[in-house]
């Protein structure tokens, strides 16, 4: 139907109004958008670099909500906690994130190395790397999981269900000498021997005779500038009792091994009373648990602050506690250097080793921290701590990016053509 | 001649023309595959066994060629064919030649019009062009083979190992690599009697101490350094070759060799030649003997891993009581092995020559040597026996020295005990409740079951259960080891048959297995009554409970019995001598501090991850590097070492090395993974 | 604490029990002048036994010739391996006998060859002194054996310490006699005894 030539212009002239208006409004738009408007911006790990450069851009969106699948990274956390603190209401979801903790300290330990205490999604597989590559992989189970890294270079990057925690080992800390009191006898023969050959610096007087010593290093006096644990194999040490718990309390370590907490004067620090002994639960060294063919003075009556480290059916063989500034390691074993002598396998190593643990335990430590810069030990815990946590967005679904939605220029554009395409046919310019 | 003489003349010129065209195509296209392949393996160098196929390729193509020439020219067996193709050529002949040919009696005008041409320049030309192609191109790949260098052609003819350096170099003199290829020739010391082996391009070389190893390479010695463990060795030349002699060391080393910028290293891993293993088979055990006469019958087997030189018996004789005492000592039977690797030897130990007195006591074990003529002749000796002539007073004394009690004894000892308690379980048995029986029963079992190991572990000590000893029997040694199974086998078998009374061997049953058969006896009566006390059926383990006990009789009597006097008994009282001595002069004493274990560990380590951060640098480098990390390991810390050996050749061949650096990494970092229950974080 | 037990070793080939007297003699001895825990009997374990590790310090001594069965080396070279100790002590004192030469071999094959031990050696001075060496003792210019004092022991050493003490001053006759009559003796000699207990209790 044709319309009347009246009617044509001034739907034309309307439409060139319209279109003017709607070029106006946008550019109103454009220039100051956030004043009335809300924009809600949504993203998902992949898309989350370019997404927060666009976010940081005019116009700043209201809120932003996250689908996570992977744990940003640091760089990435700290851009959207600057978001949040910039006043975009920022949200996140990430049901399927893997959590991932790394924590590595130093080994006390003349070999050095660290120790790297994981913790992912129990069950899961991770795997242990370094700076130059891979270390070690690991059935993740549900108590501690530690990592013993003889040498390690650079940070240990921890990945399970493709998440990474990364953490840098700390400066290396140079154990103090051990100091071994106590009667001559195998225990600490044997003691001192594997502690020797692990590498550690031992200090030792055994006494043989009233009056008559034999004597490694320069035992005395106790002092926790040249000495990190004092090991008191058995009540002939009573008389430096005094010493010890000035030692201890310090910030010095000290192991009571076998009876030698029945001393009066060392009672005090150990972690808990000594009962009566237990003899060996097996007959023969085991691979898997060899000191059940170890007879042993059972820990009874633990101090509130003490805490168990090794039980046998029920009964606590070794316990340690914090005592001041220092550390005590109580030991039921009194004949460890059986089990070195007639254990199975390499039971000398695994008597070293068993040896080093007990002292590393008590050792005091000094750590210093390095490479903060490239840590990130805790990605998701990291990411509760700097968004608060998960929550189900209720912004509505919109394109990142799209500031003037797509009709509006479309109807700009029809205005338009139609305008211009009417004045035409009617053969006007 | 007529014409179809003229025809058949014709047709045996062509005949021999085809049959000299295929032998000429056979040689051309044979021969030239094998030019191809000398050109190829010349530019490219072609593995040994890609070349040991190329004659016999060469030939396959040469017969194939013929055949197929010959197949194609077969129609020149037909006379009328060969008229056809003359009358073809020859168009004088204007088809009277065939005309001729085909009827019966040809007409002399045919005949004369056929008389009238000449053929054979026709025939001559074709036999010309079909043979000239091929023999162009013989001369031509023979002129190419003879070319070609001489090792290039004997590389393709008679492809061996060690021919690498046969192979002429592609880059200019001054640019070349002298010290690739490399080719080792490995000769055992000459005792072993062992072949030569070549190695081509080694990486490490594994032989026997003493061992020469000959190292050749292509081009001049001039220039070319070589050390071992820090000293030089001497390079020469030889032909167009330089070559190193060295023997092998006795410890592990590294070969470092050097030509201008070009370095290599070769890990020189040595093996020690093995003592040899000698079992006494007779006397089978120690013997007490009244009266001693008569031969003594000796029997032994030697073996040795490269040959044994001789072998024979010692034996010493002990006179005397007290504190005073004589000996004799002596040799029986030495017999020459002539390189043998296995060996009998057998003798007789004359009692009588020997005049033994009671109280004597007579050592015999024997002896074997090796040829080792390059660290010393190896010396490998059996297990001594005994033979004691008793004293008159010893012949029934029951003074029994308080001697350990044998551990058969603590057996006897628990047996019985085990027997009472099954024995009074049986007894209550009606009044408890089931479950109480089974639950003592079990209890019993458990102790039973202990017993059993304890006396499984004594047959097992005696039986030289644990491998790999100085001494120890080899496989083929005649029986001495047993594993577990086969003890368990032969507890079994000591079970039938015979059965109670014996304590001496049958039959073929090997004299170890002989000796403790009673303790196997037991073993198993022993696993028969666990089997009845784990279902709580005392009453039906109590037989076998007894007969275990009565086999545990058996091997106590069966034991060496030290017939003396018996030992004073001297009681202490350690209480009231305490610190009752003077010790004037005693004082304390310092002692020495022991050394670290293995901290070479850790720099093994870092040598490790040193050499991995050159790989992308100067893999060479980096190769070098891990080869001398797995010569200070193949001692110090062998799994590393074994670790190593793929790397390296991976990264020598280019082949991704990836996984064999992170399981060598793995060895070298040495993580430990413990998962406890524990809070306390101080590395428990 | 565990308790120091004298252990003698048993082995097949020869008279091992040759000094009956010594074990008891030397507990008597380690009682009179230390603190050490000694039990009051001694053991004779079998140096075939597993039970060998089970006593870190052991006495050997003998007068006929010493020839080790497998399970006896065996056992012998893991005692060492894990720390042990062995004394032994050729009760000929002849170091042209039997005894020795065999020993001798015998610990070639199994451990190493005895090198003599100076006598500056720390052993000497473990608790009593002894600046010439060993003590000598009565039996070795009695006119049997070699007939010879022998101013110095052999040793067997391992990182630093005495894996075996071997001895050819013929201990066991001079230590063989019952304690109670040290009464007699103006000089104790079996002092040097507890020298080699310290020593295997403390280095």
């Amino acid at each position: 139907m044709r319309l009347p030539p009246d009617s044509r212009r001034r739907l034309e002239l309307a439409a060139r109004v319209a279109a003017i208006a709607l070029i106006a409004w946008m550019v109103v738009r454009a220039l100051a958008p956030t004043a009335r408007v809300e924009i809600d911006e949504r993203s998902d790990s992949r898309s989350l670099g370019a997404a927060l450069a666009q976010w940081t851009l005019a116009p700043v969106p209201t809120s932003v909500h996250l689908s996570l699948t992977q744990a940003p990274n640091a760089r990435d956390r700290d851009w959207l906690r600057a978001l949040g603190r910039a006043g975009v209401r920022v949200t996140w979801t990430g049901d399927s994130i893997a959590a991932t903790v790394i924590e590595v300290a130093a080994r006390t330990d003349p070999a050095g190395g660290v120790h790297a205490y994981v913790s992912a999604p129990a069950g899961s597989r991770a795997t242990l790397s370094d700076a130059v590559g891979l270390l070690d992989s690991v059935a993740i189970g549900s108590g501690v999981n530690a990592l013993t890294v003889p040498i390690a270079s650079g940070a240990l990057d921890l990945g399970a269900r493709g998440e990474h925690a990364r953490a840098a080992p700390p400066d290396s800390v140079l154990p103090r000498q051990i100091v071994v009191l106590g009667q001559a006898g195998w225990e600490g023969k044997f003691a001192i021997a594997s502690l020797q050959e692990r590498g550690w610096k031992v200090s030792s007087r055994l006494r043989v005779a009233p009056g008559i010593f034999a004597t490694q290093g320069t035992p005395l006096p106790l002092d926790t500038s040249r000495a990190g644990v004092v090991v008191v194999l058995d009540t002939s040490a009573a008389a430096y009792a005094g010493a010890i718990t000035a030692f201890e309390r310090n910030g010095g370590g000290v192991v009571l091994a076998g009876n030698s907490a029945l001393a009066p004067a060392l009672r005090a620090l150990a972690p808990g009373r000594i009962g009566a002994r237990v003899p060996a639960a097996s007959l023969s060294f085991a691979s898997a648990t060899p000191r059940r063919a170890l007879g042993f003075y059972p820990i009874v009556s633990l101090a509130a602050d003490a805490v168990a480290l090794e039980s046998r059916d029920g009964r606590v063989a070794a316990a340690a506690r914090r005592v001041g500034a220092g550390r005590v390691v109580q030991l039921g074993y009194d004949e460890t250097w059986r089990w070195r002598l007639a254990g199975s396998g390499d039971a000398p190593a695994a008597h070293r080793d068993y040896w080093s643990a007990v002292v590393s335990a008590a050792a005091y430590r000094a750590t210093a921290p390095t490479g903060a810069s490239i840590a990130d030990a805790a990605p998701l815990a990291s990411l509760y701590a700097a968004l608060g946590p998960p929550t189900v967005s209720r912004a509505p679904l919109a394109i990142v990016g799209a500031r003037l939605p797509w009709w509006m220029l479309a109807l700009l554009a029809a205005l338009l053509l139609g305008e211009w395409g009417s004045r035409r046919l009617r053969g006007a310019r | 001649m007529t014409a179809r003489e003229r025809v058949v003349a014709a047709r045996r010129t062509l005949g021999a023309a085809v049959v000299a065209r295929a032998l000429l195509w056979a040689i051309a296209l044979g021969a030239s595959l094998l030019a191809i392949a000398a050109v190829l393996d010349w530019l490219v160098g072609a593995p040994r066994g890609v070349r040991a196929l190329v004659l016999p390729a060469a030939m396959l193509v040469a017969a194939i060629t013929a055949a197929r020439v010959l197949w194609r020219g077969r129609r020149v067996r037909s006379v009328p064919t060969i008229a056809l193709w003359l009358e073809e050529r020859v168009p004088a002949l204007n088809y009277s030649l065939v005309s001729a040919l085909e009827s019966p009696h040809a007409s002399a005008s045919l005949e004369r019009e056929v008389a009238a041409v000449h053929w054979m320049p026709v025939v001559r030309r074709a036999v010309g062009g079909a043979l000239l192609p091929p023999l162009a191109l013989v001369v031509a790949v023979v002129v190419l083979l003879l070319a070609l260098p001489a090792g290039v052609r004997e590389r393709i003819r008679a492809p061996r190992a060690g021919d690498t350096l046969l192979r002429p170099p592609v880059a200019a003199a001054a640019l070349r690599n002298r010290l690739s290829p490399l080719v080792a020739d490995v000769v055992p010391p000459p005792y072993t009697g062992g072949h030569a082996v070549t190695i081509e391009e080694p990486s490490s070389i594994e032989a026997l101490t003493g061992g020469r190893v000959t190292l050749r390479g292509r081009g001049s010695a001039s220039g070319i350094a070589a050390t071992m463990a820090g000293a030089p060795v001497v390079v020469r030349d030889s032909a167009n070759e330089w070559r190193l002699e060295i023997a092998m060391p006795v410890k592990p080393a590294a070969l470092e060799l050097r030509d201008r910028t070009f370095a290599r290293t070769v890990v020189l891993a040595p093996h020690a030649d093995s003592l040899p293993v000698v079992t006494l088979i007779a006397p089978a055990r120690d013997t007490v003997m009244r009266t001693p006469t008569g031969a003594f019958a000796l029997a032994a087997q030697a073996s040795d891993d490269y040959g044994l030189d001789a072998g024979w018996f010692e034996y010493i004789v002990s006179s005397g009581e007290g504190e005073n005492f004589t000996f004799r000592s002596g040799i029986v039977r030495r017999a020459s092995l002539g390189n043998q690797r296995g060996a009998h030897l057998s003798g007789a130990l004359d009692l009588g020559a020997l005049a033994l007195h009671p109280g004597d006591l007579v050592h015999v074990r024997a002896v074997a040597r090796d040829r080792n003529d390059v660290t010393g002749s190896g010396i490998g000796v059996s297990e001594t026996r005994t033979i004691r002539v008793p004293r008159k007073s010893e012949y029934d004394s029951v003074a029994v020295e308080a001697a350990p009690p044998p551990d058969a004894d603590k057996a006897q000892l628990s047996e019985r005990m085990l027997i009472m308690l099954a024995e009074k379980l049986q007894q209550r048995r009606p009044s408890m409740a089931r479950a109480n029986v089974v639950k003592e029963s079990q209890d019993i079992g458990r102790d039973q079951a202990r017993l059993r190991q304890h006396v499984g572990e004594v047959i097992f000590a005696r039986l030289g259960g644990a491998p790999e000893t100085e001494d120890a029997g080899a496989a083929n040694d005649g029986g001495a080891k047993l594993t577990p199974e086969q003890m368990l086998a032969a507890a079994d078998a000591a079970t039938r048959g015979a059965g109670a009374g014996a304590t001496d061997f049958e039959g073929d049953e090997t004299p170890v297995v002989a000796v403790n058969r009673p303790l196997l006896e037991a073993y198993n009566a022993m696993w028969d009554a666990s089997r009845s006390l784990d279902v709580g059926e005392p009453g039906a383990a109590l037989p076998a409970m007894r007969t275990a006990l009565a086999a545990i009789q058996r091997a106590r009597n069966a034991e060496r019995l030290y017939l003396r006097g018996k030992s004073p008994v001297v009681i202490l009282d350690i209480a009231k001598v305490r610190l009752a001595g003077k010790r004037d002069d005693a004082s304390s004493s310092t002692l020495q501090p022991r050394a670290a274990l293995d901290s070479s560990a850790e720099r093994r380590a870092r040598r490790f991850d040193r050499a991995l951060d050159r790989i992308a640098a100067d893999p060479r480098a980096a190769i070098d590097s891990l080869l001398a990390l797995r010569v200070d390991a193949l001692t110090s810390a062998p799994p590393l070492a074994a670790a190593l050996a793929p790397a390296i050749d991976a990264l020598r061949t280019g082949r991704d090395a990836t996984d064999a650096l992170v399981r060598a990494r793995r060895v070298a970092a040495g993580v430990t993974v413990e998962q406890s229950d524990s809070p306390w974080g101080g590395g428990w | 604490m565990s308790t120091f037990t004298f252990a003698t070793a048993q082995y097949e080939s020869g008279d091992w029990d040759s000094a009956p007297l010594v074990p008891p003699n030397i507990i008597d001895t380690i009682a009179r002048y230390t603190e050490i825990e000694v039990n009051p009997t001694g053991a004779v374990v079998s140096l075939a036994s597993p039970d060998l590790l089970r006593y870190p310090l052991v006495f050997l001594t003998g007068h006929l010739p010493v020839r080790f069965t497998d399970a006896e080396r065996r056992q012998l070279r893991e005692f060492l391996d894990r720390g042990g100790m062995l004394f032994v002590d050729d009760h000929n004192h002849d170091i042209d006998g039997v005894f020795h030469k065999t020993a001798t071999e015998e610990l070639v094959r199994t451990i190493g060859a005895p090198v003599l031990l100076p006598n500056s050696h720390p052993l000497f001075s473990s608790f009593f002194h002894f600046p010439d060496g060993p003590p000598t003792t009565t039996q070795e210019l009695n006119g049997w054996g070699d007939n010879l004092v022998h101013k110095n022991l052999f040793a067997v050493v391992r990182e630093g310490r005495i894996a075996v003490l071997y001895s050819s001053k013929d201990y066991s006759s001079e230590w063989g006699y019952h304690p109670e009559n040290k009464r007699f003796q103006s000089v104790d000699n079996t002092r040097f005894a507890v020298n080699i207990v310290v020593y295997a209790l403390t280095a």
